[in-house]
């Protein structure tokens, strides 16, 4: 087994890491763009050494080896976007700012915005487990294992994430009723 | 909810459940109108999530392109949001606003004598545009996969046992055809109904990109949906069974519009209806509307 760039011989786990990076690393916050976001999708990928497997897959053990580096490789880039994310905060010189802290949009009321939106709304700690599990497809033990948490806290984190996304995705009709318009007398 | 339960629903959403709990848990939640309902939101949120950062991958940048305005960009965004009171939303910075903003430094002026000229940029951009020109593809790309599962998201999230499926209801094909025109500002056109289905009414679903329209039919006891989007004007096909998103398809293509057809039906069901709807000549059906409504 050698150590290459991240998962070069298999372009699907390529593909599929890279769509999960963009779509976790763009947020209302720190990367505002999608040229950013890919960008630095590039850079934590340059920072990762991953273990790969061989493209042939013979049999069962092979598969599973495949899905083993598969799962080492998502949690390996999640760590290094964490520890950026980390290192940004205190450049910044915000040392008390918390990684899971929400986004403005994320704390302002349910309102009707895009689903994209809502996601990037999420503090990253709902983002995390939501976009691995929907978007890469990752089953539940297996995104637990790549976010190295427990399977409870997952399953937590994702009915937050989910009950959220919905509440912000929500049309106007549901969220608090405005005050009604009223006439006033102008002399 | 208690959490068992709750586990057991974020994995039939998932589709982490073997076969025997899938059934055990539909089963369920067929006695639990509530949890079926949360399911099909969750559903319906996850391929709305799945189509909304669908080519993420595929839109990457070169590195050497962007790399350094990112790190400049981010920073100066950062920057910018610490600088200003909580309360004030900061305005999003742009590239241009980020080069205003530094001074260049004799590093930067010494690289400006070498920057390629107007005229070589002119010539590199003429070339670009002929062989743009000369390699355009002949035929649009028919996106069979998509509208597929599109379909059958929409056919999962809207067209549930116990749920509203429409939100204009009517059995007359030309009316919907109005109502679908007006609500997408821009034209629809719709295949005549067979006589082994019966329309039920229409809605307004979710596609990348754009809103679709969905029609649900009835079929006998079963319930019917057909996704149509107009796309960049295809050539008519024949309709084709794909499997899309756990479920089945039957995809064609007719005056300039891809359609989608869904169904619980069985899988020799659906491709006989869809190609009841694509045989039906073009007279059958309703009248065109006009252009520029």
């Amino acid at each position: 087994m050698t150590v290459v760039p991240p998962l070069s011989d298999r372009p699907g786990d390529l593909s599929d890491l890279r769509q999960f990076g963009v779509a976790l690393t763009r947020d209302d916050r720190l990367v505002l763009d999608q040229a950013s976001a890919t960008a630095l999708v590039d850079r934590l990928f340059r920072q990762a050494a991953l273990e790969t497997v061989s493209p042939e897959v013979r049999d069962d053990k092979d598969r599973a080896a495949g899905d083993d580096a598969r799962v080492r490789a998502f949690g390996q880039f999640v760590r290094l976007h964490r520890r950026h994310v980390r290192r940004l905060a205190l450049d910044d010189g915000e040392f008390g700012w918390d990684e899971n802290g929400e986004s403005a949009q994320g704390k302002a009321s349910a309102g009707e915005i895009g689903i994209a939106a809502a996601v990037r709304a999420l503090p990253l700690e709902l983002r995390e487990p939501l976009l691995i599990v929907v978007l890469a497809g990752f089953n539940h033990r297996e995104a637990a294992s790549a976010l190295d948490i427990s399977l409870a806290t997952l399953i937590t984190r994702l009915t937050k994430a989910r009950e959220r996304v919905a509440a912000l995705t929500r049309p106007h009709a549901a969220a608090a009723p405005r005050a009604a318009p009223h006439l006033r007398v102008v002399k | 909810m208690e959490a068992a339960r709750l586990a057991d629903l974020h994995a039939y959403v998932d589709d982490c459940l073997e076969s025997d709990e899938r059934l055990a848990f539909e089963h369920r939640m067929a006695q639990d109108p509530a949890l079926a309902r949360r399911a099909a939101l969750w559903r319906a949120q996850s391929n709305a999530i799945r189509a909304a950062f669908d080519g993420e991958g595929a839109k990457a940048f070169p590195i050497s392109i962007v790399r350094h305005q990112n790190e400049t960009f981010g920073r100066a965004a950062r920057s910018g949001t610490a600088a200003k009171p909580s309360g004030e939303q900061p305005p999003r910075a742009t590239l241009s606003a980020v080069a205003r903003s530094r001074r260049p430094s004799a590093k930067t002026i010494a690289s400006d004598a070498f920057r390629p000229s107007l005229l070589w940029r002119l010539g590199v951009a003429t070339l670009s545009f002929c062989l743009a020109w000369f390699w355009a593809p002949a035929t649009t790309v028919i996106p069979g996969k998509r509208l597929g599962e599109a379909g059958v998201a929409a056919f999962q999230a809207f067209a549930l046992p116990g749920a509203e499926p429409v939100e204009f209801a009517t059995s007359d094909m030309s009316e919907a055809q109005a109502w679908l025109t007006t609500r997408l500002a821009r034209p629809v056109y719709l295949p005549a109904t067979p006589s082994a289905v019966k329309l039920v009414g229409a809605r307004i679903a979710p596609y990348p990109g754009a809103p679709a329209a969905f029609l649900v039919y009835r079929s006998k006891d079963r319930t019917v949906g057909l996704l149509v989007q107009s796309l960049d004007a295809p050539p008519t096909t024949a309709p084709q069974l794909l499997a899309a998103d756990g479920g089945a398809a039957a995809v064609w293509t007719w005056r300039g519009q891809g359609l989608a057809l869904v169904g619980d039906l069985d899988a020799a069901d659906l491709p006989r209806i869809a190609a009841d709807f694509a045989d039906l000549p073009a007279e059958a059906a309703q009248p065109m509307p006009e252009r520029g409504w």
